[in-house]
């Protein structure tokens, strides 16, 4: 790969966020009966806020059961919140019925994990593609096929894959029907949720590459939630890292990647297996003890404290809010790691 | 050098399927030292599962067909009687699956299984063995064995699950181990904890280990020698080392290239290597990674040769002299987006 200069643009922190996020809480209730206040909390979104800007990538990365899918779902209104505000263009979106959202889901627009799982194996290509056109009422039938076939070229597929099962497709050739249905309608926001971990690795790139592209070619404005730190890195302008429910550290990539502030994020970070052997390799390793807690038993004081490295008393008792750093990153740890 | 653990040569496997018989895996032979971490990489549908499915007996006599020889300590594999392969299997050739939760069972107790392995290959007694388990379950990293060994596979989590089978692969103390995938389904703090435990126990135990993964990370964190196999071939191997340094076929530089970097200056475009894998039934003649490779050349219309060098080989038409240049065109290709 040639060193090229960091080709992204430069993040758009200033002027109006397209998604803003007020702390955000989803609780689900484990083992409910009928008893009105039976069943055990369980805090899969606890408390989050953050903002995407027009044009920008946010990057959501965590360990599984960390509750980044829950939150790419309930920004979608997938999920019901429990409370905090979901302003998409100056309107909140938390407290419209079904029926009110209808046309707001023009705005916005998912991309699945699973290509496989989230196409409809009985139709085409083409009705999958043209269906939220049809939803949506844009374009007469002739409108429309034209629309189909700018889709199919945009993810660079042929237009005679139109009349084919999703069946017939690799997984790589899945996951860009999926984007091309994600885009027919021209949202403004896309969530996407672990895009490119189902796919070969060879493949990968082909789709990380195919993000890149589209955000030049479109502006398009996209949360990517991702397990893979690598991935994440390449495509996002700011990421955000989430442990238990919780943002724990978020801020522009390079800087983040480089000086991770939080100790989970260095942990995270050294713990990905370099393809380098020999001494370019020697990274300091900080081997986490135990594993995730469970989140309806979640640790008293910072949530991280049990694993952390450095933890002291005040972890233990005190939990850490999210507060601004000098560079401008956030990060919720009473003594986060010099930068 | 004495002679090698395990010694495969010319292993064919094909399937029978409803256009005949479906070549899988075609001439793979390779080798696994004493005390050596062997990497197998590939893709899903490289044939890397089915070759050492193979090896262990465990496929289907009615529908596939081996071919070749698997000298394990000397001993034909393909060969044995189902009799011998049960004794050498989980004896002396221990698997990890990718998924710990197929390999245990879910009616009995961690601690019910882990006896049950031991018994069945040792003469100890029950006592014995419940000792031996629960030292197991302690050596693996479980920080409560007793409550481990009365709890069922359900009640724990993946990378736990992942340590119980580990444990149990190592009971007898194998001098094969082989890991199909092994962290793949877990996160990467988790996975971190298992292959540092994998690392310890080879130094203990000296087991050699053969490591199926599709990570060039975790080859380049755990194994002394790699193998790079591409539609049922081997089609590039040699020491780490020397693969990352100087990776001679053009489908290790696409696997190289095309993982985006941690550190450093983020590239515009990531190599990637155009297309997908092909289908078993649908492998094109010739060099089998020809259509989606960017250096291909006429002549790859034909069986490549295998280059070599000293300690590793390549199946490949390019040679030493026009490697460079074509892999630098190579990535010259990919920076003007089709």
């Amino acid at each position: 790969m040639t060193a090229l200069p960091s080709a992204t643009p430069v993040p758009p922190v200033s002027g109006t966020p397209l998604l803003r996020v007020e702390n955000l809480c989803k609780t689900f209730l484990l083992g409910r009966t009928f008893l009105p206040g039976s069943g055990h909390p369980l805090h899969a979104v606890d408390n989050v806020s953050f903002d995407i800007f027009p044009g920008e990538t946010l990057g959501l990365v965590g360990e599984s059961g960390c509750g980044k899918s829950t939150l790419g779902r309930c920004l979608m209104r997938l999920y019901e919140v429990n409370s905090g505000r979901i302003l998409l263009d100056g309107t909140d979106l938390a407290p419209l019925s079904q029926r009110q959202l209808r046309p707001v889901r023009r705005q916005m627009q998912m991309i699945f994990q699973d290509p496989a799982a989230s196409l409809n194996p009985r139709r085409r290509v083409g009705d999958l593609l043209a269906e939220p056109l049809k939803v949506h009422g844009m374009g007469d039938t002739a409108g429309i096929a034209k629309r189909l076939r700018e889709l199919m070229d945009i993810v660079s597929l042929p237009a005679s894959f139109l009349d084919r099962y999703p069946h017939e497709f690799s997984g790589g050739q899945r996951q860009r029907i999926g984007i091309a249905r994600a885009l027919a309608l021209n949202p403004q926001l896309i969530v996407a949720d672990e895009p490119v971990s189902a796919l070969d690795v060879s493949v990968q790139a082909q789709i990380v590459n195919l993000f890149s592209d589209l955000r030049r070619q479109f502006n398009l404005t996209t949360l990517f939630i991702a397990h893979d730190l690598s991935v994440v890195r390449q495509v996002s302008e700011r990421t955000a890292v989430m442990y238990l429910g919780s943002i724990v550290e978020m801020g522009p990539t390079d800087p983040l990647f480089r000086k991770p502030a939080h100790p989970y994020t260095q942990a995270l970070l050294s713990a990905v297996p370099v393809p380098r052997v020999g001494t370019a390799a020697r990274r300091d390793r900080i081997l986490l003890k135990g594993e995730i807690p469970s989140p309806t038993h979640p640790p008293a004081g910072c949530r991280f404290h049990p694993r952390c490295p450095a933890a002291q008393d005040r972890c233990r008792s005190e939990r850490p809010k999210l507060s601004p750093l000098a560079d401008g990153r956030q990060v919720a740890c009473h003594f986060p790691l010099a930068s | 050098m004495t002679s090698p653990l395990l010694q495969v040569r010319d292993l064919s496997v094909s399937f029978a399927s409803r256009k005949g018989q479906t070549a899988i895996i075609e001439t793979l032979s390779f080798h696994v030292d004493e005390g050596e971490t062997l990497c197998i990489v590939g893709e899903s549908g490289s044939g890397k599962t089915v070759a050492l499915m193979s090896m262990l007996g465990l496929l289907d006599p009615r529908s596939a067909r081996v071919e070749g020889e698997a000298l394990f300590k000397g001993r034909n594999m393909l060969q044995a009687s189902e009799r011998e392969l049960q004794r050498i299997r989980g004896r002396e050739i221990a698997l990890i699956s990718q998924d710990p939760m197929t390999a245990l069972t879910p009616v009995h107790t961690i601690g019910w299984q882990i006896v049950e392995q031991i018994r069945t290959h040792t003469g100890l007694s029950r006592r014995a063995a419940e000792a031996r388990a629960l030292e197991l379950l302690g050596e693996v990293g479980i920080a409560r064995p007793r409550m481990v060994a009365e709890q069922y596979p359900h009640q724990l989590s993946g990378g736990m699950r992942q340590r119980v089978v580990i444990a149990m692969a190592l009971s007898c103390n194998p001098s094969l181990l082989i890991a199909d995938e092994p962290t793949t389904a877990l996160d990467v703090t988790v996975q971190a904890q298992v292959l540092d435990l994998l690392r310890r126990l080879r130094r203990d135990f000296g087991s050699s280990i053969v490591l199926i993964t599709h990570d060039m990370g975790v080859v380049a964190e755990m194994a002394d020698r790699v193998l790079v196999m591409y539609g049922g071939r081997v089609v590039e191997e040699g020491q780490t080392e020397a693969i990352f340094s100087d990776p001679w076929h053009p489908y290790t530089w696409g696997l190289l290239d095309s993982i985006p970097p941690l550190d450093g200056p983020r590239p515009e475009r990531l190599f990637s290597i155009p297309g997908s894998p092909p289908q078993p039934d649908r492998r094109p003649a010739g060099c089998i990674f020809r259509p989606r490779c960017r250096a291909a050349l006429p002549e790859c219309n034909l069986a490549p040769p295998r280059q070599r060098g000293a300690d590793r080989n390549a199946l490949c038409f390019l040679d030493e002299g026009e490697r460079p240049v074509a892999r630098s065109a190579a990535r010259r290709s990919e920076e003007q987006p089709a």
